[in-house]
């Protein structure tokens, strides 16, 4: 197999891109799977820091990039550092099978370059407002999976689930849409499926 | 490399090019056998490194590239005993647009990132690969015209 496979996570700032990773990192322990992370973060390693102190990875398999602009710009634009920092990681780390690169929060109209991953995801939040797939940004219908979190918050921000996550659906045109509520873990294994199926190829481990 | 019948041929190297020397009589007969088979990928996609994907007979493959490898229209990634895979790179549908002076270039090249499109260049004219309805992303250019004008060309042009 080739080196190791890229994936990007983006969305808005606090839908939950990290504590996905946070539930994903738990999963990957268990089954014993090669990770890396990449940070992007505005001006400081705040994401980094916080995965580091989580403790499901050795913090020099956790690195911080500095968009010092709009966090598009560096996965997007010029995603120069990231990709080196990814090369600098699959040297390192010979039998790395999977570098998550997590965007800062940005924008509807984030996306990910290919150059720099082979699939990304884009984590929306129904307290975010359950008009988000109806505005038909390209982070929501260009990602490869997306990624609707806190589920569990619908009652209390006055959202209609099924009718969201049905309108997410209806943009996306059949392409995936996984709810989750990364607090308590939910949906984190179908995200994880889905990945092993469309980009990383492996079985888990029996 | 087949692995079971449920599980992805896994394609990870790409082993030449449809119109290499070596490669194109031999696809040419297998071709004639019925023994070639296709990947279709839209331009916007070829860049990935890792994808799933069926061929044009509804065989699962997942590729998997080293990271310096780069798909292209032909690219050969399996060739076998009475099966060989080809990557047939979809160029996509354009807007072919010829500005009418250097500033109206400028103009229109620097609206045209701001949108985030993917453009070509072709000598002086632009070409904006399209990811949607032709009619919307000139209607996003309609006041452009006011002042970058530029001439709306045909694809042959």
């Amino acid at each position: 197999m080739s080196g190791a496979a890229r994936i990007g996570i983006g969305g808005p700032v606090g839908s939950g891109k990290t504590a996905l990773i946070e539930r994903m990192l738990e999963a990957f322990a268990a089954d014993g799977t090669e990770v890396a992370v990449i940070t992007n973060d505005l001006a400081t390693d705040e994401d980094a820091e916080r995965l580091r102190r989580g403790g499901r990875l050795a913090p020099e398999r956790i690195l911080a990039v500095q968009a010092g602009a709009c966090p598009h710009t560096v996965i997007r634009e010029d995603p120069t550092l990231n990709m080196a920092a990814a090369d600098r990681l699959e040297r390192q780390f010979p039998g790395l099978e999977l570098i998550l690169i997590e965007s800062g929060g940005d924008n509807l109209a984030s996306t990910f370059s290919l150059d720099l991953v082979d699939y990304w995801l884009f984590v929306i939040d129904v307290a975010g407002g359950d008009d988000i797939p109806r505005k038909r940004g390209p982070g929501v219908l260009q990602c490869d999976l997306l990624v609707i979190n806190k589920t569990d918050l619908a009652p209390h921000v006055g959202v209609d689930f099924p009718a969201m996550l049905a309108t997410a659906q209806a943009a996306r045109e059949g392409r995936p849409v996984i709810a989750s509520d990364c607090r308590r873990g939910a949906g984190v294994a179908e995200v994880i499926a889905r990945l092993r199926r469309d980009v990383l190829f492996t079985a888990v481990a029996p | 490399m087949t692995g079971r019948a449920s599980e992805p041929l896994l394609l990870t190297g790409i082993l030449g090019h449809a119109r290499d020397a070596g490669l194109h009589e031999r696809l040419h007969a297998m071709e004639h056998r019925g023994e070639v088979e296709v990947i279709a990928i839209p331009a916007a996609e070829a860049a990935r490194r890792r994808l799933r994907a069926l061929t044009d007979r509804g065989r699962d493959c997942a590729i998997a590239l080293d990271r310096p490898a780069r798909l292209s229209d032909g690219a050969v990634l399996h060739l076998s005993e009475g099966l060989a895979i080809v990557a047939r790179i979809d160029s996509g549908p354009r807007l072919r647009l010829r500005p009418a002076s250097v500033e109206a270039a400028l103009r229109l090249g620097h609206c045209c990132g701001n949108l985030h499109w993917k453009v070509n260049f072709a000598g002086d004219v632009l070409e904006v690969v399209l990811d949607g309805p032709r009619e919307a992303c000139l209607e996003r250019l309609r006041d452009v015209a006011a002042y970058a004008p530029f001439e709306v060309l045909g694809d042959g042009a």
